[in-house]
């Protein structure tokens, strides 16, 4: 807790340094209040205020503007500490990347049945992939067979 | 609680990747400054897509062969003692201070992606979860960079399917081709990018990750291969 | 062989009397051509005779202390340069050159260029670019790839100007093959080559600016650099390494909106331009670093085969779109900026009005594009639609065969230049009948220049080498490519 609130500070110091528009963050600020903004600011490092457009599985909440630009008019804001990009489950990664113009919430994809649950990137953990051969070997490797002295 | 000022209220003009990632409002001072600029060359004025450039070889060349003004020794001293270009040059930094930075804020935000970009590989499925390669070894001989292999064997019913199918991402160079000659849609470059990995050994990708793969990401794919399709 | 029996006298004996072997070793095979080329002048100016002597002097004291004090000034004795006179002063002529080892990991020198600077004092005396740091074999592995699978190659040779790279190699295999591409795709392939050359310049430009001291414009147009990758991206898939040129037009049409959003893109741009412009074009400390650095006059130009900016900056009209245009540009307008001093200055103005003109180009190419098909309708060289190859067995043999065999092409050779962003940008391509290349010469323009560095910082502080070679407008991609 102390850590976090050394860090906002930090982050808010960092904020007033590289703030765009004073008019645009004060504006902000006045939407989404100072919690929110005090929290934006240890996350985004930047104060953002628009549409909640949905909610994933995961948690993670998806955000839009259309003042903002092109590029930083969606946004995400993750539900675990350490947001790590690879947790936008793939419907929600169309709508981030603006392959899709809509959201899932209003085009939803096609869902199959055979759909497996999204994973992040598991690199670094316990889970993380390790190949190994699918087929079946193609040599009889010899195996010593040693007698029994007796 | 909050009420917002007058100045909150403005607005921040929207603007679309077609205007560019800056305000469409241009700052007034640097047009101002353009006029003085003394660049030697000259200038060509953007065309509009509604007048389409006239052909006026007569005026263009005038102008293009045209010396320009020497500057007078008071312009030169003038120029020299106070500094006119660095404080011009001084001057745009400044504006630029003012103006909203363009910086995408990763992982937050992220930049935009068209429904052809190839990423990490995938392999797809049928409707009824049957898997979509048939062994057919297309995408292993197109391969430049040989990151492809596969063996093939007749299952139980009969069908031709794959045993192994691997690739070695620390070869592959993300040319496409694989997608491009696969005539079933079995193996796609899907958009995923996201899948850089602690060890090298994580990227020796075998045939349950590529179909695990598949498996996750394919409402994406399949919508965007339907986007796509009528340009392939 | 010689070489290296040298270097092992240079382990083994050091009693021997031949001062060569006690040169440090990687200038040593210069030093015996060198030597047997001056030894007359050396001998007839007693340096040799002076020199042995006070090496025997300091043996005695110091047995290793000969090596590092190289007499590198009097190998050359004939090519001292300006700042070089021969002076009275005894103790002027047992002055020796400094060897510094610029780069590869410093950071001006773009990419991985290892260059050895031979320092007279703070002047730069000689340079050495050593290149082969990037080999990668690519002329040797495209003689055993199809001639679809060479074209990522050379997304790879010149890996900021990658669209252009392909342009060459398709237009060399449509040449052999004898085929003529639809406008449409001609006009798409002029467009992003354009573009590819104005992502070429700024990266150029900027990083030139950089290296001197100027940060700012490196970030502006870093920005601009982003959209037009993402130009590419949407057009081929890939931000960088495209493979959207193919032999025989290109790979799928431009999705819709495209067009329009370049147009949006290149109405804002010229103002980007003037921004960077008004930032360096007048700046005093710009002009201070770049006016008279690097001098290349139009005869020197021509003797050590330079090509584009670095030809044209030098007075030399020569432009391969004007001269033997390709593709679309014989039918759009546009004129070649022409240097007059041959300086690294004017080679900046010829760059920056070089992306005014692409902006120019693209303008034309956005209002001219021609509907129609972009690929060869010969279902034996471009393969067929999928939507065809899934309904007619015919489309999907060819499907077959292109992507396994691949299409033979007819005997025969070529030679096939562009204007690329850097320069000449030439394939030569041998076929013998087969489905694949049986010989591809690529000839990079980076590669002579770099040659001239050593003439064009001749006399300059060490700080000026950033500067050329900023201007030389180096990727070491298409550099080292070559097979050695």
């Amino acid at each position: 807790m102390v850590k976090d609130i050394i860090l906002s500070f930090f982050m808010v110091i960092v904020s007033l340094l590289n703030m765009s528009y004073l008019t645009r963050t004060i504006k902000n600020f006045l939407i989404i209040g100072p919690r929110e903004y005090l929290r934006q600011l240890l996350y985004i490092s930047d104060t953002k205020a628009g549409t909640l457009v949905g909610i994933d599985q995961f948690g993670n909440k998806y955000y839009e503007n259309k003042e903002e630009f092109y590029g930083r008019d969606r946004w995400v804001d993750y539900a675990q500490h350490y947001g790590d990009a690879s947790q936008i489950p793939p419907e929600w990664h169309r709508w981030m990347h603006k392959i899709s113009e809509h959201p899932p919430t209003i085009d939803p994809p096609p869902r199959p049945k055979y759909l497996s649950p999204h994973t992040e990137n598991l690199t670094g953990t316990r889970k993380a992939f390790k190949t190994y051969n699918t087929t079946a070997p193609k040599i009889l490797a010899w195996e010593p067979k040693v007698n029994r002295r007796e | 609680m909050f009420r917002l000022s007058n100045i909150a209220k403005r607005r921040i003009s929207r603007t679309s990747l077609a205007s560019g990632l800056r305000p469409t409002f241009y700052p007034i001072v640097s047009q101002i400054s353009r006029n003085f600029s003394n660049t030697l060359f000259q200038r060509y004025p953007v065309e509009s897509i509604n007048n389409p450039p006239t052909p006026k070889p007569q005026t263009l060349s005038k102008t293009a062969t045209a010396k320009p003004k020497a500057p007078t020794v008071l312009d030169t001293t003038a120029n020299l003692f106070l500094l006119t270009e660095i404080f011009r040059g001084m001057w745009l930094v400044l504006e630029q201070f003012f103006r909203p930075p363009y910086t995408i804020y990763y992982p937050y935000e992220k930049g935009p992606l068209s429904p052809r970009f190839r990423g990490e590989h995938a392999l797809r499925r049928y409707p009824t979860g049957e898997e979509r390669c048939i062994a057919c070894k297309l995408c292993e001989v197109v391969c430049p960079a040989l990151a492809i292999t596969i063996e093939a064997e007749v299952r139980d019913d009969g069908s031709r399917r794959t045993t192994r199918y691997d690739i070695d991402m620390t070869k592959c160079i993300y040319c496409g081709f694989c997608q491009e000659a696969c005539p079933v849609d079995a193996i796609v470059e899907g958009p995923n990018f996201e899948f850089s990995t602690e060890t090298r050994e994580e990227l020796l990708y075998n045939k349950e990750k590529l179909l695990a793969n598949g498996d996750k990401w394919e409402p994406e794919i399949a919508k965007n291969l339907e986007a796509n399709q009528y340009y392939v | 062989m010689t070489f290296l029996r040298h270097l092992t006298n240079v382990c083994r004996t050091q009693t021997t009397k031949n001062i060569i072997s006690h040169y440090r070793p990687f200038v040593l095979s210069n030093i015996i051509e060198q030597n047997q080329k001056s030894s007359k002048l050396l001998f007839k100016n007693n340096i040799i005779k002076r020199n042995l002597a006070s090496e025997v002097e300091k043996k005695k004291h110091d047995p290793y202390a000969v090596s590092i004090t190289t007499p590198i000034t009097q190998i050359y004795p004939d090519d001292a340069g300006p700042m070089l006179e021969k002076s009275t002063d005894p103790q002027e002529l047992k002055t020796e050159g400094y060897t510094v080892n610029f780069g590869p990991q410093h950071p001006a020198a773009h990419g991985v260029l290892r260059m050895i600077l031979t320092l007279k004092g703070e002047r730069i005396y000689k340079a050495d670019p050593h290149i082969g740091l990037l080999h990668r074999g690519t002329e040797k592995l495209i003689e055993y790839k199809t001639y679809l699978q060479a074209l990522p190659y050379f997304d790879r040779l010149d890996y900021v100007s990658m669209m252009t790279n392909e342009q060459a190699y398709s237009l060399a295999v449509e040449k052999l093959l004898n085929i003529e591409i639809p406008e449409r795709a001609k006009y798409i392939r002029t467009m992003f080559a354009e573009i590819t050359r104005i992502l070429n310049h700024l990266m150029a430009l900027m990083s030139h600016a950089l290296d001197i001291g100027a940060l700012t414009p490196f970030l502006w147009m870093f920005e601009e650099r982003e959209k037009l990758m993402e130009y590419y991206e949407r057009v081929s898939g890939a931000r960088l390494h495209a493979a959207y040129v193919r032999p025989g037009g290109v790979a799928q049409d431009m999705p819709l909106g495209l067009l329009e959003d370049i147009y949006q893109w290149a109405t804002q741009y010229g103002t980007r331009i003037d921004e960077v412009e008004e930032l360096l074009t007048s700046n005093r400390i710009w002009k201070e670093r770049t006016i008279g650095i690097g001098v290349v006059t139009a005869q020197q130009a021509l003797d050590y085969g330079f090509s584009g900016v670095m030809l044209r900056g030098s007075g030399i009209n020569w432009d391969l779109r004007k001269v033997q245009p390709y593709d679309a540009y014989s039918e759009v307008e546009f004129d070649v900026p022409i240097g007059s001093h041959g300086d690294c200055y004017d080679r900046y103005l010829c760059r920056v009005e070089e992306m005014r003109q692409s902006l120019r180009i693209i303008n034309q190419c956005i209002n001219k594009m021609p509907p129609g098909p972009v690929k060869v309708d010969d279902w034996k060289i471009a393969p067929p639609k999928r939507s065809s190859m899934k309904e007619s067995m015919e489309a999907l043999i060819h499907h077959f065969k292109l992507y396994s065999e691949g299409y033979s092409v007819p005997p025969g050779e070529t030679y096939t230049v562009i204007e690329a962003p850097k320069g000449e940008f030439g394939v030569h391509l041998v076929s013998d009948g087969t489905n694949r290349p049986y010989r591809c010469k690529i000839r990079a323009p980076g590669f002579a220049h770099l040659s001239g560095t050593n003439f064009m910082s001749k006399g300059h502080f060490v700080p000026d080498i950033v500067a050329v070679i900023g201007t030389l407008d180096i990727v070491f991609g298409e550099v080292r490519m070559r097979s050695l």
